[in-house]
């Protein structure tokens, strides 16, 4: 049984104007040790579909369907109290977007880390809080800083913090969301160089969401690609990356930047992400597809393994 | 340690603004009360002449115009008056300072005494118990209500508090309060029209408490009635805006019970801008809404204002405005100080303004 099994999962946020399907029949299994990775653009639903996986959606978003079970426990529909005490932060953590502001500008350092385990377990806050200290030096960071404010450590140092703080009681899952955006270059790969060898050290299972594929190929086993509420591409990261089968995937790629070969023009995507209150029928990528063909506004394309472990949601590979 | 620079700073800083502010209102009192001390040195040379018949019948035309300037030197001299006015305004603001609030020259206290200072003290806790305790039901009442709002954003109860907000923050108090005295006090019957006792108070300390208590209601209520609902609202806008913050989502997908998430991370974090409105409603409610006091006849600090200025008792005037900048001040620099320990970020900020 995989560590993480996701089944048609929808999360929507009821608006006003409509129902907006920020994911939309997502499935995907984590095995335990294993790291995938989210990618797409801004707007695609990666960071709904990170927040669904620990059923905190802010309002006005709910999961409106599917399953997602965590170690064999379902955790859409379980009472709000059960979550709180026997999901979040136990079975799965977050590293939360922009470290800057994931940490209460009013308490220690050493509070916020400790808060959790003196809520779930009953330790003593003093239990708590050298418990803390061993996680910080295991992120690289002086154990004292337990007392320091966050305005007082740079912005490396508090995405350490935030790293500590999600390991702490020792979850089966971390979900981390853009861990490294706000962050320059250099700290940028200490932060992964990080990640990386708390996963080998302590067989997390990760889920990285970044629009930044090459951040993401560096750390994850398996990348999938998201479009429009939708995984239109999965499998592992060197195929993926290496060689891309969604004509999405094969433009997001062309968006990169490469400085060592020759690149004529940067590549971009013409037109936009569509409205998500009323995407588009049939491939939800056809109106900006290069290669769309007869079926592409019609039929929605159903994920279709085209090698080992690699799927690919299109029509060109499926009809 | 940086703290503690930037507290001492401040301290100076208010003194500074103390000494500038009692110059000010000497200089602008001054010439008003000379005016008003010679009008009194005149009267007193008439009356004493008056007074002694023999003196007047055993003089000329002459010599008493010349003994009336004699008296009037001697007693200019006493008071100060032959010295220039830049001078008599820097003795008037060191008086001040040194809180020798002087005597008054009509008002006197409920104990008949002329002393500034009595006078004051005597009203200035009337205004402390009443504004006050509005101020503190309104704070509370605020919260709960401003809070409620937030967590249910969008609801009949939000949209209901912003338009009750709107509407009652547009009223005037002194307005709502003549509204309140006709129906509660002249149509049914059921409250006082004004003052803070009945005549005759009634026997025994604790009915007075009783009795002023009710004399209380009517004023409370319509201070609370016209400023919660912008209070609510306000503090809802800071609830809602921490409510945003990411680490209230990171305190909740950490698991921590909601109790928790509302008081110890929203709250608190809320502390700082919550705090300062409520200094600032403090400091408001001290000097005291001098119209609304009128309104409900209650004896306090505005009510005393409005009477010095119907008097002309300069003296009085003075002393009132200067305790007025006094609290004022102290409580802005016990808000500095209290901030510093609310929020961690002032201490460095502060320090590294410095």
């Amino acid at each position: 049984m995989a560590l993480l099994e996701v089944e048609g999962l929808k999360s929507y946020y009821l608006t006003s104007r409509g129902e907006v399907k920020a994911v939309d029949n997502v499935s995907f299994d984590l095995e335990r040790g294993e790291s995938l990775a989210l990618a797409g653009e801004s707007g695609c639903g990666k960071s709904t579909l990170g927040f669904s996986l620990i059923n905190l959606l802010p309002p006005p978003g709910r999961i409106v369907g599917g399953s997602i079970r965590i170690d064999g426990i379902e955790v859409v529909g379980m009472p709000e109290d059960r979550l709180r005490s026997e999901v979040r932060w136990r079975k799965i953590s977050m590293i939360f977007q922009g470290a800057m502001n994931a940490l209460n500008p009013v308490h220690t350092i050493g509070r916020q880390l400790a808060e959790p385990l003196v809520f779930h377990q009953g330790v003593s806050w003093a239990d708590a809080i050298s418990r803390a200290r061993e996680y910080l030096e295991l992120v690289g960071l002086d154990p004292d800083i337990v007392n320091r404010y966050p305005h007082e450590l740079s912005g490396g140092m508090k995405q350490r913090a935030v790293i500590a703080m999600a390991l702490l009681e020792h979850p089966d899952l971390v979900i981390a969301d853009e861990p490294t955006t706000a962050l320059d270059v250099i700290v940028q790969a200490q932060i992964l160089n990080l990640m990386k060898s708390l996963k080998r050290k302590l067989n997390l299972s990760i889920i990285m969401i970044s629009h930044d594929l090459a951040v993401l190929s560096e750390i994850a086993d398996r990348i999938a690609i998201m479009y429009a509420g939708k995984i239109v591409e999965i499998g592992p990261s060197e195929k993926v990356y290496g060689n891309p089968k969604h004509p999405y995937t094969q433009k997001l790629l062309g968006a990169i930047p490469r400085l060592r070969q020759k690149q004529e023009r940067l590549e971009f995507i013409p037109g936009a992400p569509p409205n998500l209150l009323n995407p588009p029928a049939g491939c939800r990528f056809h109106p900006r597809c290069p290669s769309r063909f007869e079926p592409c506004d019609r039929r929605e394309p159903e994920l279709v393994e085209v090698e080992p472990g690699h799927w690919v949601a299109c029509h060109l590979y499926s009809w | 340690m940086g703290f503690g620079r930037f507290i001492v700073v401040r301290v100076l800083n208010a003194l500074l603004v103390l000494v500038i502010a009692l110059l000010l209102v000497s200089a602008i009192f001054s010439a008003e009360a000379e005016r008003e001390l010679r009008g009194r040195i005149e009267e007193q040379i008439t009356n004493q002449l008056r007074n002694n018949p023999q003196l007047l019948r055993s003089m000329t035309q002459e010599q008493i115009a010349q003994w009336k300037a004699e008296q009037r030197e001697i007693l200019y001299r006493r008071y100060g008056l032959d010295k220039p006015l830049w001078q008599r305004v820097l003795i008037y603001a060191w008086d001040q300072l040194r809180l020798k609030l002087g005597k008054s020259t009509s008002i006197q206290s409920l104990s008949g005494s002329s002393d500034v200072a009595t006078i004051i003290l005597e009203a200035l806790p009337r205004t402390i118990l009443l504004f006050t305790t509005a101020q503190i039901i309104t704070t509370v009442i605020g919260l709960i209500l401003g809070l409620k709002a937030a967590q249910s954003a969008g609801s009949l109860l939000d949209k209901s508090l912003s338009v009750f907000a709107l509407l009652t923050a547009s009223l005037p108090m002194w307005w709502t309060g003549m509204l309140f005295i006709i129906i509660f006090s002249y149509y049914l019957g059921w409250l006082p029209s004004g003052g803070m006792i009945s005549t005759p108070p009634p026997e025994g300390s604790l009915a007075q408490m009783m009795d002023i208590g009710y004399h209380m209601i009517l004023p409370v209520f319509t201070a609370v009635f016209v400023s919660f609902g912008a209070w609510a609202y306000t503090a809802r806008s800071v609830v809602i805006n921490q409510f945003q913050e990411d680490y209230v989502m990171a305190a909740r997908a950490k698991g921590v019970p909601e109790r928790r998430v509302i008081f110890s991370h929203v709250l608190r974090a809320a502390a700082p801008p919550i705090v300062t409105m409520m200094a600032f409603g403090i400091i408001g409610s001290l000097g005291g809404a001098m119209i609304s006091e009128i309104v409900f006849n209650w004896p306090g600090m505005g009510r005393l204002y409005w009477i010095a200025i119907e008097q002309r008792d300069v003296p009085v005037l003075l002393g009132n405005t200067t305790i007025s900048v006094d609290l004022y001040l102290l409580v802005v620099v016990l808000m500095d100080i209290i901030y510093g320990f609310l929020d961690p970020r002032v201490k460095v900020g502060a320090a590294a303004k410095l």
